[in-house]
């Protein structure tokens, strides 16, 4: 077997991968069922938070072996793999959730749930790194949790904080998305994952 | 053993009971869910738009906030419960001398002590929020109170049963994501509404939940809660099998309640309904749940109904029972909206523009099958001219949506705008016309009057 398949085996490459279409066809499901609501393309607001937290959390699987020590204990830099993978994965669930939501995307459609994976991802990669690969889905749920709860927020603020229920325009939600994946990049791929538990 | 020897093996169970609750309460995520549940909460409080400033509305707030906080609480209860599994120290747990449930209780029991401590955070903070506006007390809302708890606990053993039967990592979240659409799916009315266990109690002021619903509402989490923790911590689980009969049982009532069945789940609460009036004239009447207003709401009425008077034979203003929307008013009276006039920490009125623009809804032509959106582009500038002129100009956008228009065509606006600047004289005979025209639904009248 060569490297690259044994390092995406030990990442439940398969599983993830079969999980991805149905969480897919289930988003585009009730996205359908949304945009008939009272609300329009603006009901799909739940959708546009949860989906991306399923997908990336799925994802989070991936970031990490079973066991840390033993990936540590390579004799080869591993951080260009690292990359790769991380920068394929976030593209694959990131175009796959875009076209389940396709229909005025700056409403709530393709371009929050693109701008959403990428910013939840971000902080899973963050916590991957920074303190457990096996609980790093912790502060994405945390923060979708309690942004959703405030949701619609209008104040000033809110659209850097609660970036995750803005409309999918292009505004400074966007840049707190991507700084935070940034950062989770930088970190991930410099430190790899954490090595607690 | 000697005869006060009793007592302190009790207080030595109860100290080591502490011990290990708080034990967990440290190690698990209770503490974190305490702080989620009171930061989100709290915040959502005050970007929420309250219903009135009632118990009852109280309570759906509580219920919709409650949606987010119990899948929190499920991912926070697999978690923990999933922890010997995931540490694969369930052999090495076996080997001791105590019962698994004894462990397993406290496991739970500190999931269910952050549950409760941060609802009582919550319920705290939205009673104060509306205590300062509340003049009824009646209804049976702590029922709704009651029962937005007894979900949230609920959750906690739903997803502790999960973590515990599936102690996998991503249990958590996805116990987490499934609730969440679960209780999503019975806020828009999906199948069997009443069975999601917090969300679906959309409680609002001047309502009671009907007393028939109110003890499967009751049971069922109950026995949901019990079958749940019975079927991971009872060495028989199959002792679960009487939880579930009974669970099924509520279930079959609660479906009896679901959309599309002639069976109500609130209704009217007599009490909250009643008007409450000034004894002086014109009257000016509230309902009971709304008696705190009466005083902030007496003057503004009073000259809604001055203006009105100019053009109708109005003599009272009332406010509208809720529950009565669409249902013909009196004729002689001038209908007030008080809904979402709350504001939090306070009695006073949040727009009292709203309520000075609740007379354009009399100026609307009320004609068996006139449809204002089919009446072509110039009637509807007539009939948002008279709202206007009618609720005095400067809450003419809101009186014109009352009256069910909206003027978006700049041209549209103009007209609008050169009739609502006109002289009082010049209104007062436009006015007159309008109502006549508007009377008959007289189209070609209303499109004339539109233009002139």
């Amino acid at each position: 077997m060569s490297p690259l398949w044994l390092h995406l085996r030990a990442r439940h490459l398969t599983g993830v991968t079969l999980a991805l279409p149905l969480v897919v066809v289930l988003t585009q499901e009730v996205a359908q069922r949304l945009v008939v609501e009272p609300g329009g393309a603006a009901a799909r607001l739940p959708v546009t938070a949860v989906a991306p937290l399923v997908v990336t959390v799925l994802l989070s699987l991936t970031l990490a072996g079973a066991d840390v020590e033993l990936d540590r204990s390579q004799p080869r830099l591993t951080w260009r793999l690292r990359a790769g993978h991380t920068l394929a994965a976030l593209a694959v669930a990131g175009s796959a959730l875009a076209v389940t939501t396709l229909e005025e995307p700056q409403v709530y459609g393709a371009g929050a749930m693109v701008r959403n994976a990428v910013g939840l991802f971000g902080l899973i990669l963050l916590s991957t790194g920074l303190w457990s690969p096996r609980a790093n889905w912790v502060p994405a749920f945390a923060y979708t949790v309690a942004v959703s709860a405030v949701a619609p927020d209008s104040s000033s603020g809110a659209v850097w904080w609660a970036w995750l229920i803005q409309p999918g325009r292009l505004d400074p939600s966007w840049i707190a998305a991507v700084a935070l994946l940034t950062a989770g990049l930088i970190v991930y791929v410099r430190r790899g994952p954490s090595r607690n538990g | 053993m000697t005869v006060g020897a009793g007592p302190a093996v009790r207080s030595r169970t109860g100290a080591s009971t502490r011990r290990v609750l708080g034990l967990e309460l440290r190690r698990s995520p209770a503490i974190g869910v305490v702080l989620v549940m009171s930061v989100s909460g709290v915040w959502s409080l005050r970007a929420a738009t309250f219903g009135d400033a009632g118990w009852a509305g109280g309570g759906g707030t509580l219920s919709q906030i409650s949606a987010f906080m119990g899948p929190l609480i499920a991912t926070a209860a697999a978690w923990s419960a999933g922890r010997e599994g995931r540490r694969q120290a369930q052999e090495l747990l076996a080997a001791t001398p105590r019962p698994p449930a004894q462990r397993l209780l406290m496991t739970w029991g500190a999931t269910a002590v952050a549950t409760l401590t941060g609802f009582l955070v919550l319920a705290a903070t939205l009673a104060a929020a509306i205590a300062p506006a509340v003049s009824d007390n009646t209804g049976n809302w702590p029922v709704t109170w009651i029962l937005t708890l007894l979900g949230l606990i609920t959750c906690s053993a739903l997803g502790f049963t999960a973590g515990r039967l599936y102690p996998h990592r991503l249990t958590p979240p996805l116990i987490g994501v499934g609730l969440f659409f679960w209780i999503g799916n019975a806020t828009l009315g999906g199948w069997i509404a009443h069975l999601a266990p917090v969300g679906q109690l959309e409680s609002t002021d001047a309502t009671r939940l009907t007393s028939g619903f109110i003890l499967p509402l009751l049971v069922w989490p109950i026995a949901i809660t019990g079958t749940a923790l019975v079927l991971v911590m009872a060495r028989q689980p199959r002792w679960a099998a009487i939880g579930a009969l009974i669970a099924t049982v509520a279930a079959l009532n609660l479906s009896d309640y679901s959309e599309g069945t002639d069976r109500v789940w609130y209704e009217p609460d007599p009490k909250a309904v009643a008007q409450t009036c000034t004894t002086d004239e014109p009257q000016v009447c509230v309902l009971a749940g709304h008696a705190g207003y009466l005083p902030a709401v007496t003057p503004v009425a009073r000259e809604s109904l001055r203006r009105a008077q100019r053009y109708l034979p109005i003599t009272r203003a009332a406010e509208e029972n809720p529950l009565a929307e669409g249902a013909p008013g009196r004729p002689d009276t001038l209908p007030l909206y008080l809904s979402h006039q709350s504001v939090p920490f306070s009695s006073r009125l949040r727009d009292v523009g709203e309520i000075r623009s609740s007379a354009g809804g009399l100026v609307s032509p009320t004609c068996p099958g006139f449809e204002v959106h089919d009446a072509g582009p110039l009637p509807p500038i007539a009939i948002a001219a008279a709202a206007a002129i009618i609720s005095g100009t400067a809450h003419g956008d809101t009186a014109a949506e009352m009256a069910g228009v909206e003027i978006d065509d700049p041209v549209a606006v103009a007209a609008l705008h050169r009739r609502v600047t006109a002289t009082p004289r010049t209104q007062d005979d436009w006015m007159h016309r309008y109502l006549t025209a508007a009377r008959h639904c007289d189209m070609p009248a209303l499109t004339r009057l539109a233009q002139g």
